[in-house]
């Protein structure tokens, strides 16, 4: 295995490690005074991004812990006189919340592996093969995204319905990798292209199989693509409404875009239900984006040279 | 590298979306044409799917009354599939069109019209007739379940309300006025109460808008049909009842012409409006904000002796296409009984009663928001059934009034795009 | 790891390579089995009077389209998809690529940061909609009261309310929800970006804008196109903020084609004349996507 990374890196032309550094440090004292300047700089519009971001989560935040007196007459925004768990208390002890969070939970992630594995390998055959109707092949992918879904939920129902995956998480994951799966293929396809030929060819010329290429090489350079097209995929998953309504009935496969639906009546509206959800929810994919964005550092070589 | 042929596959898969497509199609379709086959009485064994919307999802009185149902021998068992209530009639009509469709279903009177008109839905009328508990059911609630020019019944009446006035006494006693009895005294009082971040009424032009409209159409004494069942909505009547409502945009909060529910609500309950016309639906909250400095009056008409006003019923339908319409009869003349009737309108999702017995459960009489609706519910009059019903009161109505009170179109104008939907 | 330095053997060598249709197999069934049926099906409906409880009436040939194109509200709904498209999505490419390149820089607490910027994008819709409802409320929302407060606005503004500002204050939140999702894609690019030709760039003298221009642009392009032309297309045909925060009005200044196929198929029940909107949409789309392979194809070559 050693053997072959170095080729691999080797064939791409990553310098000597001492070398890159001794170039590093000239230009790092020219760019040091910049720095002290654009440093603040650099705070002040991340803080005004993260007060535009945050700003009203926070509003939901406090407003999951206005009692609902206050929120009867007001809905979400005013700052609470004291804060109240009711919201809480009732979201997790009256509704099933928790089996809507598992539900997308599961239905997410599976969407993710699932996606994943179907869209790497239909990057890999359209950024390294090329044969007839390729670009047939790429339009196509591009094609199946132009209906709006609510033209395509009654024949996708009875479909669904005559393979008995009406009400079930599979059916769900199913059509949600269909819909994920093109654009997940044309980003993993774009990272495939930015990775030279060269690497291909060097494994080729080891004896590697091309599928031997695939699991050792693209896969492990393909990092940043993967970590970008699973939160892609996994977030399309986790807001999807339409399918998830129509295609779910009861608490053993709605998902939480659902959930939140049943928290407005026609007459009562439970803004305290709604924001205690909604606070929560977003939590698994803060907590989950935190450790994908790890892959997302660091170039090409270090990519490669590390494996 | 070896070409691989995708003009062969391309045909392939062509014939297999072909079969596939074909497939697919014929199992949709065929439920709306089918016909009830004769049923035998005993139900034993079956099991109905149910669908409902329900209030407030933290209220567990249908699962419990659903539970008591199946509980009794007798009869098979009642599964109950609840669905969010704003996209109730999106997701009914795509599972009825799709074959995935209930038995039996909880249904609004102003949706019945394009459902009748499609053949979805059971006729009644003759299983009514010989049903012991008939004389049991306030007799105007029939009509909801009717279409205009028929007088065949296809929804069992269930929940009902009537829209009825709240106004803020304090803000008015402030303005030294009291409660309006005409439509007249509303368009005079409105100038008064509006000042100082204070409004006098919500126009509310956004969604469910139309309900509160309609309840004040009714009270200034415009038809929308006539005994016919031709659409009368563009008359002068009309139009001059439609004019003084147009008015009061300019004494209504800001946002007023596309505000919904949420909005109104909270702009009455925070004093910021000083009339509100609902139902007994937002009683419990008005209450818990004001306790008695609310006072509940009947919408003003144009004349006190002739009051009328909105009533919209909730009630259930047997689908043509189920198997299990025996059961369904009995689950839905089931819930019209005295115990679950009154636990249902007692309940924190409840409204009118509609059987004369439980409707004089002093239940109903301690609150006078109650009584009031009660009283208006004798003159009020509902949505006309017509197949255009659906669309103007859920997509039409909307923007029609919007222009309306944006002054893009003319209060006649507005009455004639809408006497159009409706007829469509 | 033997495998991999075995000398292959000649047969396999001549052995038609299937490697490239075999990988391509799981996606195109799904899309044969769950795409193909449906997208003809509604293409074949808008040929067709079909309603929604009724089922398939007759073929009608153009009469759809042909009253599609006479009603004189199809202008403003035009007008409408295309301001809400290119607004949206020009917003969140715009601030997508600053947020990415300041995701890119090293500061302290940046796994976190990343991740609260993701928020917005991770709410469900629904709820997106809601928060904002209250946020712009005219009567009690925040921004309101602090224009108000500041002394940028006398009277409060209902900005879903008037039909000049409807649009472009759905556009806003539209961008709101939708910048965390560009700059995951273009921050998820930069990763590629060359570190040692952006190094020997700049020991060539190069400033920072240049070396952005001419070294970071051309390495995140392709990722930049698809990402905009796929967020034009779902863009489009999104919904969900315009239904629950102006129903499509005031009027109908911000209903947008596809709002207006959902409301003809599912409240007036007339499901082919709701599905000519969405093939009158789907062929403008689709001339963007051949723009599109014709672009990426001649870069290809």
């Amino acid at each position: 295995m050693v053997a072959l990374e170095r080729t691999a890196a080797g064939a791409i032309g990553v310098r000597h490690p001492d070398r890159v550094a001794t170039e590093r440090r000239r230009t790092r004292t020219a760019s040091m005074l910049k720095r002290i300047v654009a440093r603040p700089a650099l705070y002040v519009v991340l803080v005004l991004w993260m007060v535009g971001t945050l700003g009203p989560y926070v509003v939901m935040a406090l407003t999951s812990v206005t009692p609902e007196k206050q929120l009867i007459a007001y809905g979400m925004s005013r700052l609470p006189s004291h804060f109240s768990v009711r919201g809480y208390a009732e979201l997790f002890s009256t509704t099933p919340f928790v089996s809507y969070m598992a539900n997308s939970i599961i239905t997410a992630l599976s969407t993710v592996v699932f996606s994943l594995i179907v869209a790497s390998a239909a990057a890999i055959s359209l950024s390294r093969f090329r044969f007839r109707g390729r670009t047939t092949v790429l339009t196509t992918l591009l094609i199946a995204q132009l209906f709006p879904a609510v033209l395509l939920v009654i024949p996708l129902s009875t479909m669904l319905q005559s393979a008995h995956l009406l009400d079930s998480r599979a059916g769900l994951v199913l059509v949600y990798v269909t819909f994920a799966t093109p654009f997940a293929t044309y980003l993993l396809k774009g990272f495939l292209d930015s990775l030279p030929r060269e690497l291909d060819e060097a494994a080729t010329v080891d004896g590697c199989t091309p599928m031997q290429m695939v699991r050792y090489i693209l896969v492990p350079l393909l990092r940043p693509g993967l970590a970008a097209a699973g939160t892609y995929i996994f977030i399309f998953s986790w807001n999807e409404f339409l399918y998830a309504l129509t295609f779910t009935s009861s608490t053993a496969s709605q998902t939480i875009p659902v959930g939140l639906q049943f928290f407005i009546g026609d007459y009562q509206i439970r803004w305290d239900l709604l924001t205690a959800a909604g606070v929560i929810a977003a939590v698994p994919v803060l907590v989950g984006f935190m450790l994908v964005q790890r892959q997302l550092i660091g170039g090409l070589s270090a990519g490669a040279v590390k494996g | 590298m070896k070409q691989f042929s995708w003009r062969r596959t391309g045909v392939l898969s062509v014939a297999l979306a072909t079969v596939v497509a074909t497939l697919a199609g014929c199992s949709s379709g065929t439920s709306a044409a089918s016909t009830p086959a004769a049923q035998s009485t005993d139900t034993t064994g079956q099991t109905l799917n149910y669908w409902l919307w329900v209030d407030n999802a933290t209220d567990q009185t249908w699962q419990q009354l659903a539970d008591e149902f199946n509980a009794e021998s007798g009869h098979g068992k009642v599964k109950l599939q609840i669905v969010p209530a704003g996209q109730y009639l999106d997701k009914l009509q795509t599972a009825l069109s799709s074959g995935t469709g209930p038995d039996a279903a909880r249904m609004k009177d102003e949706w019945i019209g394009s459902f009748v008109k499609s053949g979805v839905l059971a006729p009644l009328s003759k299983q009514i007739d010989a049903w012991s508990g008939k004389s049991t059911v306030i007799p105007s609630a029939w009509n909801a379940g009717k279409v205009p020019g028929s007088s065949e019944v296809y929804m069992m009446p269930h929940q009902n309300t009537a829209l009825y006035l709240y106004y803020n006494t304090k803000l008015f006693t402030q303005a030294g006025l009291t409660a309006p009895k005409t439509q007249a005294d509303v368009v005079a009082d409105a100038p008064k109460l509006t000042g100082n971040g204070h409004y006098a009424f919500d126009v509310r032009g956004g969604a469910g808008g139309q309900d509160q409209w309609a309840a004040w159409m009714y009270a200034g004494g415009a038809q929308f049909v006539d005994s016919s069942g031709k659409v009368t909505l563009d008359n002068s009547v009309a139009q001059q009842v439609n004019a003084a409502y147009l008015g009061l945009v300019k004494y209504a909060p800001p946002g007023s012409a596309t505000a919904s529910y949420a909005q109104v609500l909270s702009n009455f309950l925070s004093g910021t409006t000083a009339m509100m016309i609902h139902h007994v639906g937002s009683l419990a909250a008005v209450r818990k904000q004001f306790g008695q400095d609310v006072g509940v009056i009947p919408v003003p008409s144009a004349d006190p002796s002739k009051p009328s006003t909105l009533q919209t019923m909730s009630g259930n339908v047997i689908f043509t296409s189920s198997k299990h319409q025996e059961l369904a009869w009995q689950w839905e003349t089931w819930l019209l009984g005295n115990a679950p009737m009154l636990k249902m309108s007692t309940s924190p999702q409840g409204q009118l009663p509609v059987t004369t017995a439980v409707s004089q459960n002093p239940a109903f009489t301690k609150d006078n928001g109650y009584q009031v609706a009660i009283t208006a519910e004798q003159t009020a009059q509902s949505w006309p059934q017509l197949p255009g019903t659906t669309n103007v009161v859920n997509a039409t109505w909307g923007p029609a009034i919007q222009e309306a009170f944006a002054g893009q179109i003319s209060s006649g104008q507005m009455l004639q795009t809408l006497s159009t939907d409706l007829s469509k | 790891m033997t495998a991999l330095t075995a000398a292959p053997s000649a047969k396999r060598r001549r052995r038609p390579d299937l490697t490239a249709p075999l990988f391509l197999l799981p996606t195109l069934l799904l899309l044969l089995v769950f795409v193909a049926y449906p997208f003809l099906r509604a293409i074949w409906l808008s040929f067709t009077d079909t309603t929604l409880l009724g089922g398939t009436l007759g073929f009608v040939g153009l009469d759809n389209f042909r009253s599609l194109f006479t009603d004189p509200s199809f202008g403003t709904y035009l007008r409408s998809s295309i301001v809400w498209m290119t607004g949206g999505v020009g917003l969140q490419l715009v601030f997508g690529v600053i947020g990415a390149l300041l995701l890119n820089q090293r500061f302290r607490l940046r796994g976190v940061v990343r991740g609260l910027a993701m928020i917005p994008w991770a709410t469900p819709s629904v709820l997106v909609a809601l928060i904002w409802m209250w946020l712009l409320d005219p009567n009690h929302g925040l921004v309101n009261a602090v224009l108000t407060r500041v002394g940028l606005i006398h009277s409060p503004i209902a900005w879903f309310g008037n039909p000049h500002s409807a649009l472009p204050t759905l556009i806003v939140v539209d961008a709101w929800q939708g910048i965390p999702f560009f700059a995951v894609m273009v921050l998820a690019a930069l990763q590629a970006v060359p570190e040692e030709l952006k190094e020997s760039a700049r020991t060539d003298g190069c400033g920072t804008l240049r070396v952005f221009w001419f070294i970071t642009v051309p390495s995140i392009l392709p990722t930049v196109l698809i990402t905009l032309v796929l967020r034009l297309i779902w863009t489009a045909n999104y919904i969900d903020l315009a239904y629950v925060l102006t129903g499509g009005g005031p009027g109908i200044s911000s209903t947008t084609i596809p709002l207006a196929s959902y409301l003809t198929a599912y409240k007036e029940g007339a499901l082919g004349s709701g599905a000519s909107y969405a093939v009158v949409q789907a062929a403008v789309l689709a001339v963007l996507v051949a723009i599109y392979i014709r672009l990426t194809r001649r870069r290809e070559a």
